[in-house]
């Protein structure tokens, strides 16, 4: 990475930030949704205090989500100040979060030559498009999970992206995408991306090695993130994935 | 959850351009048009006609372009709800950009293009989207969550909520030992459930309970107490757990966090809170009352006549039942409602629609003589090709 795509990268950060935290600023608070008012805070506060042994499904059927990604909402519910400022930070966190592995998606997709503001201004339109959705724009400025349970996914897709397939690129993109899926369970949709990871240029094309490499990886990375909501999930109800794959647990 | 599932093989196929729709509903609760997908399919099927030849590109770029295009189906089919596809959507930026490449043409035609792409996306998306427009409540100045002191909060208590909305937010608020549970709302606690259990224990145990209701959106009264009406409504909700409010009065708990208009709304006077009522719990009430079905036999077997002839709509033992004023209605997670009115009538609705649909009459339901569109009931996304 030379100096001018770090300055580059570091001009587009700032940008993306300030444009997030513009949309609090603009409406003069910051605004709980209808799932904030029923699991986000919830979530995050049992992320740090378990209530299991206190409370009945006090989130309703949401009360089972994974947890720790709403650990900033329950700390954003206990503050004292303004809410529009505490509103920007929070979406320009998640802005950032979500642009850098972006730009670096795009800088490996989208390689160029000598010809340098060519490849700048492809990239600042493959960001800018990136962030043209209603969805994603509400998903920064709301506390649900979306946004950040995507950051791993992309670097996954990132590492995926490399020109020098090895074993450890290859264990490195199957743990983030399994970080990911233990994140929110429905980036397991993203599933094909590690077949097709799998899948090489050269021979063999589907090799054993790189195959286990990205299985490995990619329960590892599951395992780590998903493991301590997992246990309190089956020590609650016999079954990790609560209230999911219950026949598989008899649950 | 069929929400944003697509109705046949065709709406699901051409989901990329469907996106492109201004029509709410489609992968999203609201209205969130989006050109990318269709975009980056078009220029590429333009760059193959144009250079005759299918559109290059590097390998590890093609594996991933078919790789989002599989993630795609499985997520259109799966279930089509765009918050779940959140990756997805951000890297068809650059996918889009991707695809631009393979076009042929000058360096300015082309640049061109691109900026008109940018330039597309933001107006079909600028009229859809309002700055904090998901928000039900504003934090302006002070307490993130307000809610007015009481001693209330001060003391461990079992809290109940009854509400679509479990207003779980609110746990942070109380005593750290207080102990919470949303017994009616998105799904009822039924007998049946792994959580009956816990939450009798809950409801026998010596701490006082109480019920959590927000204040609905009117005018404050002099005294700030629920009305007959509302008490009757949870008292409804809330017998088959053995639970009655009694004639004391309300602790009504002023905060923004309820239901209501902006704090900077006009309407003046109009109360945002909740009121945190007693509650007495009695087993023989609980016993008596959780073991009569809502619904009598005959609307039951209506109900499951419907549910055969639409599983997909009407899933059976997905179901919430409730008696609301002249109607019996039977709720599913598919956002469907089947209802029987005082007269027999057997009508349902999707929750997009304006009125609700008639089936017919009780007994022609039961002898199987109705017509059901279960392939697009009223309500569901309508694709141009569709007459609306």
């Amino acid at each position: 990475m030379t100096r001018a795509q770090l300055l580059e990268l570091a001009l587009l950060t700032l940008l993306a930030a300030g444009l997030a935290a513009a949309v609090p600023l603009s409406t003069g608070y910051f605004a709980w949704s209808w799932d904030a008012l029923n699991h986000h805070v919830y979530l995050g506060m049992i992320a740090q205090h378990p209530r299991w042994h206190l409370d009945v499904t006090a989130a309703s059927t949401q009360s089972y989500q994974y947890p720790y990604l709403y650990w900033p909402a329950y700390r954003l519910s206990l503050l004292t100040g303004h809410g529009a400022w505490a509103g920007a930070a929070w979406s320009a966190v998640q802005a950032v979060l979500v642009l850098i592995p972006v730009w670096f998606i795009s800088l490996r997709l989208l390689p160029v030559g000598s010809e340098r503001w060519q490849g700048v201004a492809q990239r600042a339109a493959a960001c800018t498009l990136a962030f043209m959705n209603a969805i994603v724009l509400i998903g920064l400025e709301t506390t649900a999970s979306d946004v950040l349970a995507a950051v791993p996914l992309l670097w996954a897709i990132f590492v995926g992206l490399s020109d020098r397939p090895s074993h450890t690129q290859a264990l490195t993109s199957g743990a983030l995408w399994g970080a990911s899926v233990a994140c929110k369970l429905s980036n397991g949709l993203f599933l094909p991306l590690l077949l097709f990871w799998w899948w090489q240029q050269r021979r063999p094309h589907l090799g054993l090695m790189r195959g286990s490499a990205l299985a490995v990886g990619a329960l590892l990375g599951f395992s780590a993130l998903y493991a301590p909501w997992g246990l309190h999930l089956w020590q609650l109800t016999g079954n990790p994935f609560f209230p999911f794959a219950g026949s598989l647990f008899g649950t | 959850m069929v929400r944003f599932q697509p109705d046949g093989w065709l709406e699901a196929l051409l989901r990329p351009i469907i996106m492109m729709d201004p029509s709410g509903g489609i992968y999203f609760e609201g209205m969130a048009p989006d050109w990318r997908f269709g975009l980056f399919v078009g220029v590429l099927v333009l760059a193959t006609l144009m250079r005759r030849r299918p559109a290059t590109m590097p390998f590890a770029a093609r594996q991933l372009v078919l790789g989002l295009t599989a993630t795609l189906y499985l997520w259109v089919f799966a279930i089509g709800n765009g918050r779940y596809y959140m990756a997805g959507l951000l890297l068809i930026g650059p996918l889009l950009v991707l695809a631009w490449r393979s076009l042929p043409g000058t360096a300015s035609i082309r640049y061109t293009l691109l900026a008109g792409f940018v330039l597309v996306q933001y107006l079909v998306m600028a009229p859809s989207y309002k700055p904090n427009q998901w928000g039900l409540a504003e934090w302006t100045e002070g307490r993130a969550v307000d809610l007015e002191p009481s001693a209330l909060r001060e003391q461990p208590a079992v809290f109940i909520t009854s509400t679509a909305i479990s207003y779980s937010i609110l746990v942070p608020q109380f005593h750290p030992q207080s102990r919470w549970a949303n017994v009616v709302g998105q799904r009822d606690i039924v007998p049946a459930m792994r959580e009956y259990k816990p939450l009798l224990e809950m409801l026998r145990g010596p701490m006082p309970k109480f019920a959590v209701m927000p204040m609905p959106a009117r005018p404050e009264s002099a005294d700030n107490q629920p009305t007959p009406l509302i008490r009757q409504v949870y008292g409804d909700l809330l017998r088959p757990f053995g639970l009655t409010l009694p004639a004391r009065a309300c602790t009504p708990l002023r905060s923004l966090v309820a239901p209501g208009p902006p704090a900077a709304s006009p309407l003046k006077g109009v109360g945002r809170g909740f009121w945190i009522c007693a509650l007495d719990y009695s087993e023989s009430l609980r016993l008596a009352d959780s073991q009569v079905p809502v619904a009598p036999a005959r609307v039951a077997e209506a109900f499951k006549r419907v549910e055969q002839r639409c599983p997909r709509f009407f899933p059976p033992g997905s179901s919430n039942d409730r008696v609301s004023d002249r109607l019996i209605v039977r709720h599913y997670t598919s956002d469907m409602r089947l209802m029987v009115d005082d007269e027999g009538q057997v009508l349902f609705k999707y929750f997009r629609a304006v009125n609700p649909t008639p089936l017919g009459h009780l007994e022609q339901v039961l002898r199987g003589e109705f017509e059901l569109p279960c392939d697009k009931p009223p309500g569901r996304y309508l694709p141009p090709w569709i007459p609306h």
